[in-house]
């Protein structure tokens, strides 16, 4: 079976070795993670196979891409223009195309389905795959004229993690923060991070005696860097050092406050 | 057992004074703060630079749990970091 999996492309494929690497790590990569008899060797060829029958489609910035039924999936996930919604329809995109909708179909029938997570998908999916899944497509409409067909699928977060990589083509995929769900939740929750260039122990009396100019030495050389203080709260995993801009003092982020992952590719 | 022993300790009514002060207190001095959300934080880089709410000269706050108890000037006590003290607070 043929399906037409038609996406953007900013250019002509085979004139972006980028592009063109991308897919075809994408069709190799795809397969591996949801074809479960996917041996790399006929992924491979398969691949190849893919690349070569990019074909121009009318208008110059859009291709048509025909590949058999698994292979159309995993190159329409490779193509930009994307649509993705939580299942709470915050951060709502529409303007979408075929790859995530593919992808998340590849994602549920392979995978497994899930009833929560993210809503995945978007337009000019596939009529077969609108078929398929014909209670959960949307029809969009610009005043009373329909423009569109959407379709919405949930995925697990390793189908959303797979689908980052895929809109990151060839690229390596950019290193996560380590915050996790609830830190996404608190990322506009505002807090005071704080210079502690140092601190000294003295007795409370001597506290009651201090007098102006005194000098208090503190425990901190003036080569280290120092720690981040968030709420009053010492954080040593963070260092920065302070420097002067102008006649304002700064902070100079020497290592960042949060560990880093780097997210895998196989 | 329990009488003895109150009628052997001397009532006391305050704390003396000697003993609070002999109490061993941290003072923390900051340069300064910057507001921001936990998402620009979490965006924060190596390299990147956060301009702090004060101006260079601005006296540093000497902080006592917290409470800003005196302020001063940084300075360098051979290699260490240190701090005159230019101000104590009124309240």
């Amino acid at each position: 079976m043929t399906l037409q999996v038609r996406s953007w492309l900013p250019a002509a494929a085979l004139s972006r070795p980028a592009l063109e690497a991308a897919v075809m790590w994408l069709v190799s990569a795809w397969a591996r993670d949801w074809f479960v008899d996917g041996s790399s060797t006929s992924i491979t060829a398969v691949a190849s196979d893919a690349v070569t029958r990019f074909d121009q489609w009318h208008g110059g910035d859009a291709w048509d891409i025909r590949f058999d039924e698994a292979s159309s999936i995993a190159v329409g996930a490779a193509c930009g223009g994307h649509a993705e919604r939580q299942v709470t329809r915050r951060d709502q995109a529409l303007l979408a195309h075929a790859g995530h909708a593919a992808i998340a179909d590849l994602a549920e029938r392979f995978h497994h389905r899930v009833s929560s997570g993210r809503m995945v998908g978007g337009s000019h999916a596939p009529s077969a795959l609108m078929q398929r899944h014909s209670e959960r497509a949307h029809q969009f409409m610009l005043g009373d004229r329909q423009i569109g067909w959407s379709l919405l699928i949930a995925c697990d977060d390793k189908a959303v993690i797979a689908l980052r990589r895929a809109i990151g083509g060839a690229n390596a995929p950019p290193a996560q923060l380590a915050l996790g769900t609830i830190g996404q939740a608190l990322e506009s929750h505002m807090i005071d991070l704080g210079a502690l260039v140092g601190s000294t122990r003295i007795l409370a009396g001597e506290v009651a005696r201090l007098a102006i100019g005194d000098v208090l030495v503190l425990d901190r050389k003036t080569s280290e860097t120092l720690p981040y203080v968030i709420d009053g709260q010492s954080i040593s995993s963070g260092r920065l050092s302070l420097r002067t801009d102008g006649d304002k003092v700064t902070f100079c982020i020497e290592q960042p406050i949060l560990a880093t992952v780097e997210t895998s590719r196989s | 057992m329990t009488s003895k022993m109150s009628r052997e300790i001397e009532p006391i009514v305050r704390i003396r004074p000697a003993i609070i002060e002999g109490v061993e207190v941290a003072i923390e001095a900051f340069a300064g703060a910057a507001r921001m959300t936990i998402g620009e934080l979490s965006a924060l880089k190596q390299g990147d630079i956060v301009a702090l709410d004060r101006s260079i000269g601005s006296d540093v706050e000497l902080r006592l749990n917290g409470v800003v108890i005196a302020t001063g000037e940084l300075v360098a006590v051979e290699e260490m970091f240190g701090v005159r003290i230019t101000a104590i607070a009124s309240e």
